[in-house]
């Protein structure tokens, strides 16, 4: 990336620098140039005038062609006057080593014409020579009717060697800025695109540096470019929702290991004692029955541990349908209210709405609460399920005049593994991770799950799972009656 | 069950041995094949009346036998054994032809309610009454009769009772029970159950003198005469 933003900007400098001096020396040469043929068309107007003016002054002819040419110290110039039949009237000091014969010179403008073509010639390497030469009538007609008018060719060479070597020293000026500019902005480009990059290098460099065992670096302290501070922020929230998971997941398997350990000592300690002597089929019998209970137990674990891993791997696909809440609960209540006569709890259940959920986890779901609700009830006790239908939702509220939680515990309740008994040895047996799964169903769903509790006073437990709206169009268009089949006349 | 040929295709002994143990004591004859050739080896010989067949196997593995089973137009009911769940898993053991699908671990009384169920699939012998000993079922009226004598139930009491009815003899897990009779799959309280067959008990047994309902410590319940 570093090249090629660096390459880049090299490229860039180079084109625009290129262009800028190309239209600068062209608009400099072309000025320069018409400067000079402007000076060539001076000389051949002068000429004109004389010639036209004081045809037989040849004094004058002589300043113009041989002193006033090469003794100026700027546009220095040489000239040669010729008849039409090529014969040479007069020129300047050196004009025959200069100025071509008149075939090799640029063919000659008309009278009507101030200049003509004009040719640049290099008599010598160095020397530049602007050449431009014109027709020309002598007034002699009034004064001599015997020479009668006669015809001239008049040649200029307009020395510019100097403003050739200006503008040579000028060219070779730009392509030295052209060269040294583009190596600079190479140069430069490189610094700041390395400059520009490095915040990145140092993020991808943090990157590197984090590993599972240490996700404790930031980034987000550095000072960063404005355009990286948001990304520098995302990273670091990325890493601290990385890092809680992790955190999680370390707690959750030193977890599931703490929750192995007991039934294995159970299985392994019976299983021992019952094989130091011989015993009766009837004590053999009862030590398997125990263990068996144990497997149970961790059959049970494993399936609500991997129920959790897939819901939060979004492995689950919610078999969803629409149902009557009340219809939904029938059996389940009536396996609880065994287990509440049983303990002599009133189970109660009120109201009945429609819900589009997974039935089967909504059953799981309200089951583990209600269960939780009557283990936690002493006899005489009520628990009451209420049902209500709200805006967007439903609302299941399930309520106990229990024993009650304190408050401490109420934010860790749907953490797996958290009990309020710290103990296994409670008489309320479980696996911990009831109300994880409630969490989680409820989740699934989009819902959501509250739990207010007062020590001594009782629970209330909330669910609500959202009815969606799309699914209400759904049920809607559902049931609508099909359209009547419409008769084509033929 | 009597005279009824099964092939246990497991690689774990311990399992193999369980599963054979097991199904010996109910009356079966029971081949185990460690790895999916010997199994191949015997499926070509001999006609089983079920196959448990173990997904993950040495050599040919299960999805492959079934494969091959098929192929070869043996119709033998199959039953999949396997830890992995995914409904992935299931849908395609259950495409290549299996007929029941059983996840790791399992009770013992729960593989042999499905290998019945199997079993009586395709036969299409639905019964209008079951007699245990001095009880009747009338299954269309929901009637039980015991020495002439009716008996009250609730429809659950009913449907616990025929679920044991209908293997008599034969012991019923709790998780079974608490999974027909009140649809919950996971019953963490199973004394629930216990709490139901003891009311059962109440109207089936107590007036009479011989029970028919027994328990079976640590595994479920069994009717029959004992």
């Amino acid at each position: 990336m570093v090249f090629r933003l660096s390459a880049s900007y090299a490229v860039i400098t180079i084109v625009v620098l290129s262009l800028f001096g190309a239209f600068l020396f062209w608009s400099l040469k072309q000025s320069l140039g018409i400067d000079a043929r402007n000076t060539v068309a001076d000389k051949i107007s002068v000429m004109r005038e004389i010639l036209r003016e004081r045809p037989n002054d040849q004094e004058a002819l002589e300043e113009e062609v041989q002193w006033e040419s090469t003794a100026r110290r700027q546009s220095v110039y040489y000239s040669r006057l010729l008849r039409d039949n090529g014969t040479l009237v007069i020129q300047s000091p050196g004009a025959q080593d200069l100025i071509p014969e008149l075939s090799r010179c640029p063919s000659p403008a008309a009278e009507n014409r101030s200049i003509g073509e004009t040719e640049e010639v290099h008599p010598a390497p160095g020397r530049t020579l602007l050449i431009g030469s014109a027709w020309m009538t002598s007034g002699g007609a009034e004064k001599s009717a015997v020479n009668g008018p006669q015809r001239f060719i008049y040649t200029v060479a307009l020395d510019t060697t100097t403003e050739q070597n200006f503008l040579h020293d000028y060219r070779d000026k730009l392509l030295l800025v052209l060269i040294g500019g583009s190596v600079v902005s190479a140069v430069a480009g490189t610094y700041v695109a390395r400059q520009g990059i490095r915040p990145i290098k140092d993020i991808s460099a943090a990157a590197h540096r984090i590993t599972a065992s240490d996700l404790a670096e930031r980034v987000g302290s550095m000072a960063w470019p404005r355009e990286l501070a948001g990304l520098a922020a995302e990273f670091d929230a990325m890493l601290q929702r990385l890092e809680d998971s992790f955190q999680r997941l370390s707690q959750f398997s030193a977890d599931i290991a703490h929750e192995l350990r007991t039934p294995i000592n159970n299985l392994m300690g019976e299983a021992e004692v019952a094989l130091r002597r011989e015993r009766s089929s009837k004590e053999y019998a009862s030590v398997i029955a125990s263990s068996l209970e144990e497997y149970h137990r961790l059959a049970e674990l494993i399936d609500s541990l991997l129920f959790l891993a897939r819901a939060e791997n979004a492995d689950l696909s919610l078999q969803k349908s629409w149902f009557r809440v009340a219809d939904e609960l029938a059996q389940p209540l009536s396996y609880h209210e065994l287990q509440a006569t049983e303990s002599e709890v009133t189970l109660s259940f009120s109201g009945d709405a429609r819900l589009f959920a997974d039935s089967t986890l909504f059953r799981r779901a309200i089951s583990n609460v209600v269960s939780n609700a009557l283990k936690h009830t002493p006899s005489g006790g009520n628990v009451t399920v209420e049902v209500a239908a709200i805006h967007d939702a439903v609302k299941i509220l399930i309520k106990d005049d229990g024993v009650g939680i304190s408050p401490e515990h109420l934010p860790r309740l749907f953490d797996r593994f958290y009990r309020v008994d710290a103990s296994r040895t409670a008489a309320i047996a479980g696996t911990g991770l009831g109300l994880a799964i409630v969490k989680s169903i409820v989740d699934l769903h989009g819902g959501s799950v509250t739990i207010e509790s007062e020590l001594g006073k009782g629970t209330l437990v909330t669910l609500v799972f959202p009815v969606l709206p799309s699914v209400k169009e759904e049920e809607i268009l559902e049931r609508a009656s099909p359209p009547s089949p419409r008769h084509v006349s033929a | 069950m009597d005279g009824m040929q099964a092939l246990v295709v497991e690689d774990e002994a311990k399992a193999a041995t369980f599963l054979s143990n097991g199904l010996s004591e109910n009356g079966w004859a029971v081949d185990i094949a460690n790895d999916g050739k010997i199994a191949w080896g015997f499926l070509r010989e001999k006609r089983y009346d079920i196959v448990l067949l173990d997904v993950l196997l040495p050599g040919i593995d299960g999805w492959s036998i079934i494969r091959q089973m098929r192929a070869n137009g043996i119709p033998t009911p199959v039953i999949f054994l396997t830890a992995r769940d995914s409904l992935g898993e299931r849908i395609r053991g259950l495409d290549l032809g299996a007929d029941d699908y059983l996840v790791k671990p399992f009770a013992f009384s729960e593989l042999m309610a499905r290998i019945r169920t199997v079993l009586r699939r395709g036969r299409d012998t639905t019964p209008t009454s079951l007699r245990i000993a001095d009880l009747e079922l009338d299954l269309i009226r929901h009637r039980v009769v015991r020495r002439n004598q009716p008996i009250d139930l609730t429809p659950k009491e009913f449907a616990l009772l025929l679920l044991l009815a209908r293997t008599p003899n034969e012991v019923v897990g709790r998780k079974l029970i608490a999974k027909e009779v009140w649809n919950m799959e996971t019953a963490s309280d199973s004394n629930v159950v216990d709490v139901a067959v003891r009311r059962l008990r109440r109207k089936i047994d107590y007036p009479f003198d011989k029970p028919l309902i027994h328990s079976v410590y640590g595994v479920g319940y069994v009717l029959g005469e004992r």
